[in-house]
């Protein structure tokens, strides 16, 4: 397997540049976080920062074929060919095998590369494969895929990128059917979003079990697993044995979620909080720094806030770095010692809130901490 | 019950020349109708397809066993049609195996575990082949499994009949359901796709009888019962008196969701470290 463990930077359109340099601070001391691109924004600005970071670490373009199902924009049209739905959505294998050519010709040109080295994988498009509409069109990705990554591929390490709804892993049957379907594919690794219409932190136990069978059905058979924009419910997904996950600046790099109303919607003013797990608003961190035993952080981000007020930048960057240490701690360790590890860490949240007074912790809202705790 | 052979001696005859001797194999069944002939000397079989239960199907069997050259599988010299007033038929004629099937070996008595283990690695190496060969069997069963010359540690898989390519697209439309339901994986029983992890499946369920004398499932039913699902997610099991690494890796390879099931190298590699 040719991915760094661990940790991931997304990429997205609002603060690229900001998070390649973030990349490169992180990566002091030898431990700098690969970057998943996405196709967004202009593609000179995206071949610039690739090459970037691509001569510096690892990097793979994440080819996003779910936007084909979204409303298109004439930028994205001009500029990343496999988006374009020019001839509509593809219906059978040869169709979707075509789609993907286009998109794995894209990763490896110089469009993208531009004189530094090609990704450190290579990724087959998805679209969002719905479990409403049946397994056919699961059946024609994945065989499209394999038949892509070895007509392309050209012998590079090329990962089937998998985009489903929550339906797929909360059915037993459609769990079944995708399982069998990436497992029997034998790719070296899958690429596998999952879209919600509620934001992290996970709560759905079906949903966090199919996960949990995904993950480990590959990683059984030996198929790597990167869940890009999974933020920390990949970090849970690491103890399962995932290679990898990511989270960036923007606030949607840290979840999939299903386009339309969700519930359980944060204030734009919030911090992740290491020792609940999860994103609380400013004023509530603040209350929790006041009790007792509270592990302050000693981040640089979090040095510079406690100086001041709220600083949304510095808030974003101090999740980043919790998530590069905890994702660096795991990266050498077995699916055992990461499970250890992670049990520990979510035991001692556990604490921490049993501990809190009741206000605080009703408002602290953490009881999704025992459900991924029983998932270890 | 006798049906009649829709094809007889004399067509035979006169479409693939005269033969030294010929006489049926068993009843006509499924798609086929066998022969066993000699031709100068040596001893082949003669299978006619006289009934064609899903298009392409004999071409992919030919298909198939063309890709193979192993002492695991049954090899084939040639093929063509047979011309008769009724028609054409398509035939393929390959080696003769002596040694009777599994099926009739399991009915004499029950290995011992220095048999069991060369009968199943064996088998297991079989279906690792096949697996690297990108083919699914999609049909194993006591009586696709021949013992070359009776001996246990050779068993020779036959009938690719309705086997499956997998690099090629597939032709068949699910839900498709097809095989012999005792041996059939949940996931075939659902008439979803059939994969290399269906036939270990089958491996596990023909371990286990060979094992036990009798059918980890099956009760004499002739038909799947309405409890046949919730058997089979009980999982397979093998008698007590067995090797414990014989039912630590039935345990997997009977797993009924077919992702967890090890492929046929990986079993090998269990088998051979634990058994």
């Amino acid at each position: 397997m040719t991915i760094v463990p661990g940790f991931w930077l997304q990429y997205t359109f609002q603060g690229a540049d900001e998070l390649v340099a973030l990349a490169d601070v992180l990566g002091r001391g030898n431990s700098r976080p690969g970057i998943v691109f996405t196709p967004t924004g202009a593609p000179e600005r995206l071949a610039r920062l690739y090459n970037h970071a691509r001569r510096r670490g690892e990097a793979f373009l994440d080819p996003s074929g779910f936007l084909l199902d979204r409303p298109p924009s004439a930028q994205r049209r001009t500029n990343y060919p496999w988006l374009e739905q020019a001839y509509g959505r593809p219906v059978d294998v040869a169709g979707w095998t075509r789609w993907m050519e286009r998109s794995l010709e894209h990763q490896l040109s110089d469009d993208l590369c531009s004189g530094a080295a090609r990704p450190s994988i290579l990724v087959t498009p998805c679209p969002l494969l719905r479990a409403a509409a049946g397994t056919e069109e699961l059946y024609a990705v994945v065989d499209a895929a394999v038949a892509a990554s070895t007509a392309v591929g050209r012998g590079r390490e090329c990962w089937i990128g998998i985009v489903v709804d929550r339906d797929f892993l909360r059915q037993e049957d459609h769990l079944t059917k995708l399982a069998d379907a990436l497992v029997n594919s034998s790719p070296p690794g899958v690429v596998f979003r999952c879209f919600q219409p509620e934001l992290a932190p996970l709560t759905d136990r079906r949903v966090l079990e199919g996960f949990r069978e995904v993950v480990e059905g590959c990683v059984g058979a030996g198929i790597g697993v990167s869940l890009p924009n999974s933020g920390w419910l990949g970090w849970l997904a690491m103890a399962w044995g995932a290679t990898g996950f990511s989270g960036g600046l923007s606030k949607s790099s840290w979840f999939d979620r299903m386009p339309g109303p969700m519930a359980n919607v944060l204030r734009r003013d919030t911090i992740f909080e290491r020792q609940l797990l999860r994103h609380v608003p400013w004023p509530l961190h603040r209350l929790l720094t006041e009790i007792r035993g509270y592990d302050r952080c000693t981040c640089s981000s979090c040095a510079a806030m406690a100086v001041g007020a709220f600083d949304a930048t510095l808030a974003k960057t101090h999740q980043i770095r919790a998530a590069h240490a905890y994702g660096r701690a795991l990266r050498q360790q077995n699916v055992v010692a990461r499970r250890r590890r992670l049990r520990f860490q979510i035991e001692a949240a556990i604490d921490f809130r049993n501990g809190l007074p009741l206000p605080l912790r009703a408002r602290a809202d953490a009881g999704f901490l025992d459900t991924w705790l029983s998932l270890l | 019950m006798n049906v009649p052979r829709v094809v007889g001696v004399g067509e035979i005859q006169a479409s693939l020349g005269p033969f030294e001797e010929i006489a049926p194999i068993g009843g006509p069944s499924g798609s086929g109708e066998c022969w066993r002939v000699r031709v100068n000397g040596q001893i082949h079989v003669v299978k006619i397809i006289v009934r064609e239960h899903e298009p392409g199907r004999f071409e992919r069997e030919v298909a198939a066993l063309g890709r193979l050259n192993s002492p695991r599988v049954m090899r084939v010299f040639h093929t063509g049609e047979i011309v008769t007033p009724a028609g054409r038929f398509p035939y393929l004629e390959s080696e003769f195996v002596p040694g009777g099937s599994l099926f009739e070996h399991l009915r004499r008595g029950v290995p011992t575990d220095v048999d069991l283990r060369a009968f199943l690695l064996e088998l297991l190496r079989g279906l690792a082949e096949l697996d690297t060969s990108l083919i699914v069997h999609r049909d194993l069963k006591p009586e696709n499994i021949i013992l070359r010359d009776g001996n246990w540690g050779h068993p020779v898989v036959i009938d690719l009949g309705i086997c499956r390519l997998v690099d090629q697209t597939p032709f068949t439309v699910y839900p498709w359901a097809m095989g012999t339901w005792p041996y059939m994986a949940p996931e075939q029983l659902r008439a979803e796709r059939a994969t290399h992890r269906s036939d270990i499946w089958a491996a596990t369920v023909i371990a286990a009888e060979a094992a036990a004398g009798a059918h980890p499932f099956r009760r004499g039913e002739r038909a799947p019962p309405p409890d046949w699902d919730q058997r089979l997610r009980a999982g397979v099991t093998i008698p007590g008196s067995r090797p414990a690494g014989l039912r630590d890796w039935a345990l997997r390879a009977g797993n009924y969701r077919a992702y967890r099931r090890p492929t046929a190298a990986r079993s090998i590699e269990l088998l051979e470290g634990g058994w």
